[in-house]
């Protein structure tokens, strides 16, 4: 079998298009799971239709990965054990390849099969500390060797942090918007065909596609590298 | 992606083939960098195999600089500079060189980068000449070394941290079929489940501005915030302003699920590699 001009062996050939399958498997469930974050509230304000909003928002995502420079790709790579990234082609790099993949998207599908939003970039890193950890202790350095705590810092700060930033923030907003906006439609459930005013249909179609963005140029590049 | 496709087709991307690499630069570059690295090294010989394994040692987690590490970086760029300068382009390089090559590119690129912190560079104890032998290493600001470091890392980086653009649209694709595919179940929890009422439009909103605003949050004050986490708090606040009321029940199933996505994907990511491990080594016969 010759690929890209370089003859390999049929095993080879087999073990790359399982190993590539699986990343863009990953890649794909990664979609389906921060979608959400887009247009969940498009959709229950009525400010676009379901299908609508879910390729708007899918549109956005591929622009943001195809815009982004790819400077954050390798910075996942920055994380994990040094010899397994030089010698990926090795036993030990397959073994992290796919445990990574396999990994995530278990707790990836798990949670979405729930109906649970759960953070995909907490589960990488998650995924990526099980590798230093086991490799750690492999290596005979004692599995405590294997984390890593600035980034098992971030997630625990993450995890503190930002239930307080949205519920106090968005709490906040609401109640700001209803002393300086004085119209009873805004703070009750809207009718089933009704729209909401253009300026909040402005404001979420903005977030909406910043979001969905943003998403595309940040967690995209993860798949890349 | 890159990853597997270095691992399995070393030959064809290991190291960027691209035309428009300023190679000549690069030579001239890396043979500044052993210039200056080599009096730091204090007189340290040391040869090219023992180079690679020092570097690697330094680049693992943990690893601290030594008077050996500078000697190492000295000869590997001395190593690179005369290979990329006998060559017109990089689709020139022997085929069964180019692994050796990349690994090389990478270490050198990977030591430079973590002598950096910031704008200051780590000093060792061989690189404060006057300082003595026993001075643990310190960061001194030296910003014409810096910038010359930066620049030299962003050279080599582009030789072996590169992404085709077939690379970039084949990801970008997967992901946006996902997303437009999967999204129902979350969206339903997100906007039906977590507060007693149907979502109003100020509600939605001020969640989504607060979810949008983590971006910023994120990325351009460097807080650790998760959008996910951001938006679907975002929503329950909302809720309890407007006094609409909160789903208990699915409120404690998403806080578990936060709470229990490190220590669960670490124990998966650390049995997944072991068992592979296992598998490659004693019933594949890979090493």
């Amino acid at each position: 079998m010759v690929l890209w001009g370089e003859p390999v062996s049929i095993a080879t050939g087999i073990l790359l298009i399982v190993a590539l399958f699986l990343s863009l498997s990953f890649e794909f469930v990664n979609g389906f799971h921060d979608t959400a974050n887009a247009v969940a509230t498009v959709i229950y304000t009525h400010t676009l239709k379901p299908t609508y909003a879910v390729v708007w928002s899918g549109c956005w995502n591929l622009l943001g990965v195809l815009w982004s420079s790819g400077a954050v790709a390798y910075s996942i790579v920055a994380l994990l054990p040094v010899e397994l990234v030089l010698h990926s082609g090795s036993g030990a790099g397959f073994a992290m390849i796919f445990a990574l993949l396999i990994s995530a998207i278990i707790w990836n599908v798990g949670t979405w099969y729930l109906g649970l939003p759960a953070s995909s970039s907490h589960t990488m890193i998650g995924a990526i500390m099980g590798v230093g950890v086991a490799n750690a202790m492999i290596g005979g350095n004692g599995w405590l060797a294997g984390i890593n705590w600035h980034k098992a810092g971030e997630v625990g700060a993450a995890l503190l942090l930002s239930p307080l930033v949205g519920f106090i923030g968005a709490g906040s907003l609401l109640l700001i918007l209803k002393v300086l906006v004085r119209r009873k439609d805004l703070y009750e459930a809207p009718d089933k065909d009704s729209r909401p005013p253009l300026w909040i249909r402005g404001v979420l179609m903005l977030t909406c596609t910043l979001v969905s963005f943003f998403h595309g140029s940040n967690d995209g590049q993860r798949g890349w590298a | 992606m890159m990853l597997i496709l270095v691992g399995l087709v070393p030959a064809a991307f290991a190291v960027n083939m691209a035309n428009d690499l300023a190679l000549e630069a690069t030579v001239s570059d890396m043979r500044d960098l052993a210039a200056t690295v080599t009096p730091m090294a204090q007189g340290t010989k040391i040869r090219l195999d023992d180079a690679i394994a020092e570097l690697t040692r330094f680049a693992k987690k943990g690893g601290t600089p030594t008077g050996k590490t500078c000697a190492a970086i000295a000869v590997s760029c001395q190593t690179i500079a005369d290979k990329l300068d006998q060559i017109p382009s990089m689709a020139t390089v022997k085929r069964e060189q180019r692994v050796e090559l990349r690994t090389e590119i990478y270490l050198v690129a990977e030591a430079i980068g973590k002598l950096i912190h910031g704008d200051k560079v780590l000093a060792t104890d061989a690189m404060q000449i006057a300082g003595g032998a026993d001075n643990p290493a310190k960061l001194i600001a030296d910003p014409g070394t810096v910038k010359a470091l930066k620049k030299d890392k962003e050279e080599l980086d582009k030789i072996v941290k590169y992404i085709p653009n077939w690379v970039k649209i084949v990801v970008a694709i997967a992901l946006g079929l996902g997303t437009m595919i999967g999204w129902k179940r979350i969206v339903v929890t997100v906007g039906e489940k977590i507060g007693k009422s149907h979502l109003t439009y100020a509600q939605g909103a001020s969640a989504e501005l607060m979810a949008a605003a983590t971006i910023g949050l994120a990325d351009f004050m460097g807080l650790p915030v998760s959008t996910t986490h951001v938006l679907s708090s975002g929503i329950a606040g909302s809720m309890a302003a407007n006094k609409s009321g909160l789903q208990r029940d699915t409120l404690i199933s998403i806080l578990m699920a936060w709470v229990l996505t490190l220590p669960v994907c670490i124990f998966l990511g650390a049995t997944l590699f072991s068992v592979g491990l296992y598998l490659t080594l004693h019933i594949f016969g890979v090493q």
